[in-house]
């Protein structure tokens, strides 16, 4: 099969009309007769809720009611008798209009009995902590599907609030550190990152025919949504229909938010329902990445083979039963081989603002102490820092942590293309500027996916996928069946329709799209190419195996003038009297093995010795994506890893205040990356081949947010002797790390 | 949050101590206070004041802790409102100074809601501000007095 489309540059098959403005979003879903909904929430991080009166907002000309879960259940939004977070949503009003909604809600009055918070995480570690809240209080999420494969055995502690641990040991670790020449330690906080997309949450719901509701909203994964609506009404799934609309930005935060209590409200009032939430509630009510505190210690001998590894991980969870450390834990103990091995990490509750996904969930944090340890280990050693990663990469077949052997991965490969790379084999240093190397992976995750593909009467190809499209995958899965038919990916048009229709995909989340739906389209494609040669065979009698297919026709191998036309033979499969079953290919996939992928980022900075200002000047990331199907989007995905990577390395933070008032709820107190702060990105692509991927592809959508932070931490180091060991950066952390400033 | 300082007041200590002890020029001093009643330890008040973004209504309490003539003025305050609530904690001394008062003040004050997550960030510098207002005003009234 010669290359048509896989491996060639596509545009986004929905580009032009996201450019155009012509794209719908959920805020553009206009129903008649739509109530609108607005959610109080509590000022207070924990309190008990002892009256909300709703007298003064049912005065409002337009609410029709308030509700709060004591009548209508908590449908894993309203706060249920008590509160623990401060922005925790404790009523709903419902309105004609917006205005009469948001109007209402202002006049809602709760009365609550303040009750003690617990707010640090270290403090929530301790075994006679202050309960942050009941374990019966906490509902099941659902976007597990974001979270890799990593098989962490837990140790059992104590303690009211941890919600996840990890721990993985190999050798002795005592051991280890008497043999080695060199030890470093340090200990590193990460601060918790919102994802900052485009598009705030929003849901608007409709009741349909025979008691059921249709839904349309923002969200990664449609089917994830329906599960949990199906659930939270007491619905079948099949009464609830999940419409994914087009979606401004997800990055983890997803999967499913409003859509139970508005699909509940619709089915209440008997009429559409939409819940659009403001930036400020955005903020409130997201689920931003962890902050985490990590202690790594590594020792090596002279030549830089590591002895020891030592690392305690500590993720502050939020008020949610978040469970990111394992993967956290496990690219520590696992990106480098190192004979003697203690990693343990917590994950614990407090009552600050719930945490979730946000891309490669605990991989950043990770990394960001691991490779910082990793460089100041190089410059103990005074040894070159690819040099050092190279002599203990792990590659295809070394142990994982829980012993396992690594599937093929590309971290070495990454760390050659990177060494020899111009950006780092001529680099070119001013005053104040320095360079810095990092690495960083993704364990990857699976979920079960099918896909369709129909041969139309008239020869022309649809294909049919229940994923949500975050990231441009519908025009990879074009690609991967015109590759299949020989014909351009924009000669094939991808159909992501609703959860009543669509095969099961799930939720787009996790690097796994490509590898699942991906495989599913292949099948499928391949399935339907199949009934069209076996078609075929009888009109060019020839067997099946003989023939070929390409550009719209079908012909006999080594004799390309015996051909049909795919219209002819696919024109008597869709017409009155037609002789040929309907030409309707099947994909089924369960991958059970995960894709892991490796990057390697070079950060070129420069630093303003007088405020402690960093300038990131140029940058090269480089990743192994097993087989890049489309190489445009490929670099698209890591030029905006490497954006939001800079955003957490330089600028973001979701702050608490003492009493657990979340500082940061708008784009004036919360610094997103701007276009001037991010410099020119040169990408490298490594391929090693996956071996379940469609062509040998991997996840490519969270390596490449995961080591950016480190590479800046070291680029800053090597520009003005400053170790900084805190995200963000800011100048005031960077000026007070240089030594003599 | 804590807030300090100390204002120099061109009317005499007495006059400064009898305006805030009054309730209509308490009312017309504090900034956005659009009522003031008298309520058992103190009063009941309603003010409209923006932080930043944040533009609310509050309402609630204020309750005199010591009114010690003519020194010592402490009362705490507690408010709520839509976009949150305040509560402070405020002690004045009141020293003669020339003749005129110098106040000294200092307040212990939370906040919390939409107030705090888009407010605090300027809410030192908007505090300062009201403080200033108030002192000028309630100067006047003393005057007047």
């Amino acid at each position: 099969m010669a290359d048509a489309a896989i491996g060639m540059p596509q545009r986004r098959l929905e580009g032009g009309e996201k450019v155009l403005g012509r794209m719908h979003y959920v805020a553009d879903v206009q129903l008649a007769g739509a109530l609108h909904a607005r959610l109080v929430t509590s000022p207070y991080p924990r309190a008990r809720i002892e009256r909300v009166d709703a007298e003064a907002a049912l005065r409002v000309p337009g609410v029709l009611a308030v509700h709060t879960a004591q009548d209508i259940g908590s449908l894993q939004l309203l706060a249920d008798k008590e509160v623990f977070f401060a922005g925790e949503a404790v009523a709903v009003v419902v309105a004609e209009d917006r205005q009469a909604a948001e109007d209402g809600a202002a006049r809602v009055t709760v009365r609550y009995q303040r009750l003690p918070a617990i707010l640090d995480p270290r403090a929530a570690l301790q075994p006679d902590a202050l309960v942050a809240r009941p374990r019966d209080s906490l509902s099941d999420r659902a976007d597990a599907g974001a979270h890799g494969d990593t098989g962490g055995a837990g140790r059992a502690v104590g303690g009211p609030n941890v919600c996840g641990q990890t721990a993985f040991s190999r050798g002795n670790l005592d051991e280890g550190m008497r043999l080695a020449d060199v030890i470093v330690e340090n200990s590193y906080r990460i601060a918790a990152a919102y994802q900052g997309y485009l598009e705030p949450h929003g849901t608007v719901a409709a009741p349909t025919d025979g008691g059921g509701v249709t839904v349309y909203t923002t969200t990664q994964g449609q089917f994830s949504v329906r599960r949990a609506v199906a659930s939270e009404l007491g619905l079948p799934e099949q009464r609830v229909r999940v419409v994914g609309m087009q979606i401004g930005g997800g990055f983890g935060a997803k999967f499913v938010k409003l859509e139970p209590l508005v699909a509940r409200l619709a089915l209440l009032y008997d009429r559409p329902v939409r819940m659009v939430l403001d930036r400020g509630q955005d903020f409130l009510l997201s689920t931003p990445g962890q902050m985490a505190e990590i202690e790594v210690k590594i020792g090596a001998r002279q030549d830089g083979t590591l002895t020891a590894l030592w690392a305690r991980v500590l993720l502050n969870a939020g008020a949610a039963a978040d469970d990111t450390v394992g993967i956290a834990g496990f690219l520590l103990a696992g990106t480098y081989k190192v004979p003697h091995m203690d990693v343990q990490g917590f994950e614990v509750l407090t009552n600050t603002t719930p945490t979730g996904a946000y891309r490669a969930p605990g991989a950043p944090q990770a990394y960001f102490a691991l490779e910082s340890a990793m460089d100041q280990l190089a410059r103990r050693l005074s040894m070159d820092p690819i040099e050092l990663r190279l002599r203990s990469a792990v590659s295809q077949g070394d142990p994982q942590p829980h012993g396992r052997p690594w599937p093929a991965i590309g971290l070495v490969e990454c760390l050659e293309t990177a060494r020899s790379h111009p950006f780092w084999r001529e680099r070119k240093k001013g005053d104040d500027e320095g360079y810095g190397v990092a690495a960083g992976g993704w364990p990857g995750g699976t979920e079960p996916a099918a896909a369709a593909c129909r041969i139309n009467g008239d020869g022309s190809l649809t294909l049919q996928v229940g994923s949500n499209d975050i990231t441009g995958t519908n025009t990879t899965f074009a690609a991967i069946a015109a590759q299949v038919f020989g014909l351009r990916p924009d000669e094939v048009r991808v159909v992501g329709s609703d959860t009543d229709t669509a095969p099961y995909s799930g939720a787009a989340g996790g690097s796994k799209t490509t590898i699942t739906v991906g495989a599913a389209v292949l099948e499928a494609a391949q399935d339907a190419r199949a009934q069209l040669l076996e078609a075929a065979a009888g009109a060019l009698e020839a067997s099946a195996e003989d023939l070929d297919v390409a550009e719209g026709r079908v012909f006999v191998k080594g004799a390309p003038t015996r051909a049909v036309a795919i219209a002819d033979i696919a024109a008597q499969s869709a017409t009155f009297g037609g002789r040929l079953p309907p030409l309707h290919g099947r994909g089924r996939t369960a991958v059970r093995r995960a894709s892991p992928g490796f990057a390697v980022h070079v950060a070129r900075v420069k630093v303003d010795r007088g405020t402690g200002r960093v300038r990131p000047i140029g940058y090269l990331a480089v990743q192994d994506v097993g087989r890049a199907l489309n190489p445009a989007m490929v670099e698209g995905q890591i030029r905006g890893g490497v954006a939001q990577s800079i955003g957490r390395a330089l600028f973001e933070a979701m702050r608490h205040d003492a009493q657990g008032q979340l500082t940061s709820a708008s784009f004036l107190d919360y610094a997103m990356p701007r276009a001037a702060s991010v410099p020119d990105i040169q990408v490298a692509l490594v391929e090693v081949p996956s071996e379940q991927g469609p062509f040998g592809a991997k996840g490519v959508g969270e390596p490449p947010a995961v080591p950016g932070a480190a590479a800046v931490a070291n680029a800053i180091e090597d520009a003005v002797g400053a170790r900084v060991t805190e995200l963000p950066m800011h100048p005031e952390a960077v000026l007070r790390a240089i030594p003599g400033a | 949050m804590r807030i300090e300082g100390d204002a120099a007041l061109s009317s005499p200590r007495e006059a400064v101590f009898a305006a805030l002890l009054d309730p209509q020029a308490l009312q017309r001093s504090l900034p956005g206070c659009k009522e003031l009643s008298a309520q058992e330890d103190g009063y009941f008040a309603r003010f409209v004041i923006g932080v930043a973004a944040v533009r609310g209504e509050y309402e609630g309490s204020i309750r005199v802790r010591r009114a010690q003539a003519p020194t010592h003025y402490d009362f705490e305050l507690q408010m709520e409102g839509p976009s949150g609530f305040l509560e402070a904690r405020v002690e004045t001394e009141l020293a003669e100074q020339g003749s005129g008062t110098r106040m000294h003040y200092s307040a212990d004050a939370e906040m919390g809601g939409m107030l705090a997550s888009m407010g605090q960030r300027v809410a030192g510098g908007v505090a300062t501000m009201l403080v200033r207002q108030f002192c000028e005003a309630i100067d006047r009234e003393a005057k007047a007095h």
